[in-house]
């Protein structure tokens, strides 16, 4: 049986949302991404902790922009899905699938 | 281009983000300024700095642990070493109020000097001050006093390791001595409340422990490097 580094639900949820937004993934677009599906604000902060920790992992890797004037003179972190990140992620996927169906209740969506 | 007051993040959070969190600082504060200007509020940027503080004191104790070990006891230690010197403080304070004011509290004890007795002598000039200077000298003398330890037991943990930045301790330091002094301050006005007590004391116990933590966590050089892959 292999062994299986768990990802917490906004870990997964923040790897879908970089997934989603492709070459454009850094801070702000990836908490507005989250923020929409999940009608919660979400602070910048958790974000940056739990991309971190994904990198720690090598599930992304990230490279700095160039700063610009409306940022402060900051530049943007962009962040992508490693070959590794994606297998974990449909390795989650396939597990939560199996976990749903065995369970009645959550049949048809209903609650 | 004219720049607009209201497009403006608030000064005193980016500065705070930028003493605690000095490298996490360039791309979220970056994030916030976009979000801040896109037409965001100062209250969600305040939320937002403060939560990212928070994160990033978690994220680095988690990694730092030993150093955090180290700021709880030196904090206790600093503790033991003032009530040492002041094994009835609250009597002390209260002592202190009715001699400036004349106002009677009952059940002043008299205060029984066990330690550093010449920083007590000190201390105690504060008595024949009238009230608020003598306020102002107890609550500078004891920040000063914890301040001093405090220091000294940054630099002792980062000198010994051979990675003390000397660039990091003014941040560091002011901020410790905000802390103090503040606690210091509302700790002296709520010695009188008698409900207030307990609550008073575990403040006098657990501000020297968190102004070490803070201390250290904005010392430590590792604390820059928090979140650098680039």
């Amino acid at each position: 049986m292999k062994s299986l580094a768990y990802l917490s639900d906004f870990e997964l949820m923040t790897m879908l949302a970089v997934l989603r937004l492709a070459d454009n993934a850094y801070g702000v677009p990836i908490a507005r991404e989250i923020e929409e599906q999940t009608k919660r604000e979400v602070k910048l902060g958790s974000i940056y902790a739990a991309l971190e920790r994904l990198e720690e992992k090598g599930f992304v890797v990230s490279e700095l922009g160039e700063p610009t004037r409306e940022r402060g003179g900051r530049a943007k972190r962009y962040f992508h899905v490693t070959r590794r990140g994606m297998r974990q992620i449909r390795e989650t996927q396939q597990t939560l699938i199996k976990l749903w169906r065995g369970v009645p209740e959550l049949e048809g969506g209903r609650l | 281009m004219t720049k607009s007051n209201s497009l403006e993040p608030p000064k005193l959070a980016t500065w705070l983000l930028e003493q605690f969190s000095p490298v996490l600082e360039a791309p979220l504060a970056g994030d916030l300024i976009e979000s801040f200007r896109q037409g965001r509020s100062s209250g969600w940027y305040w939320r937002q700095v403060l939560w990212a503080i928070l994160v990033a004191f978690l994220c680095s104790s988690r990694k730092q642990w030993g150093r955090l070990a180290y700021a709880v006891v030196c904090g206790g230690l600093v503790s033991a070493t003032w009530f040492s010197m002041f094994p009835k403080t609250a009597s002390t304070y209260v002592q202190s109020i009715t001699e400036s004011t004349g106002v009677h509290f009952e059940r002043i004890q008299v205060q029984e000097v066990r330690a550093l007795p010449g920083v007590f002598d000190l201390y105690a000039k504060s008595y024949g001050i009238h009230w608020p200077w003598s306020l102002v000298y107890q609550v500078a003398f004891q920040t000063i006093f914890q301040a001093v330890i405090i220091t000294f037991a940054v630099c002792a943990y980062f000198g010994f390791a051979r990675i003390l930045k000397v660039q990091n301790l003014p941040g560091a330091l002011l901020v410790v001595v905000v802390v103090l002094a503040g606690s210091n301050l509302a700790v002296t006005f709520l010695t009188v409340i008698q409900p207030l007590r307990l609550a008073v004391w575990l403040v006098l116990i657990s501000t020297p422990t968190l102004a070490m933590i803070i201390g250290t966590w904005m010392t430590d050089p590792a604390r820059t490097a928090w979140f650098v892959s680039a």
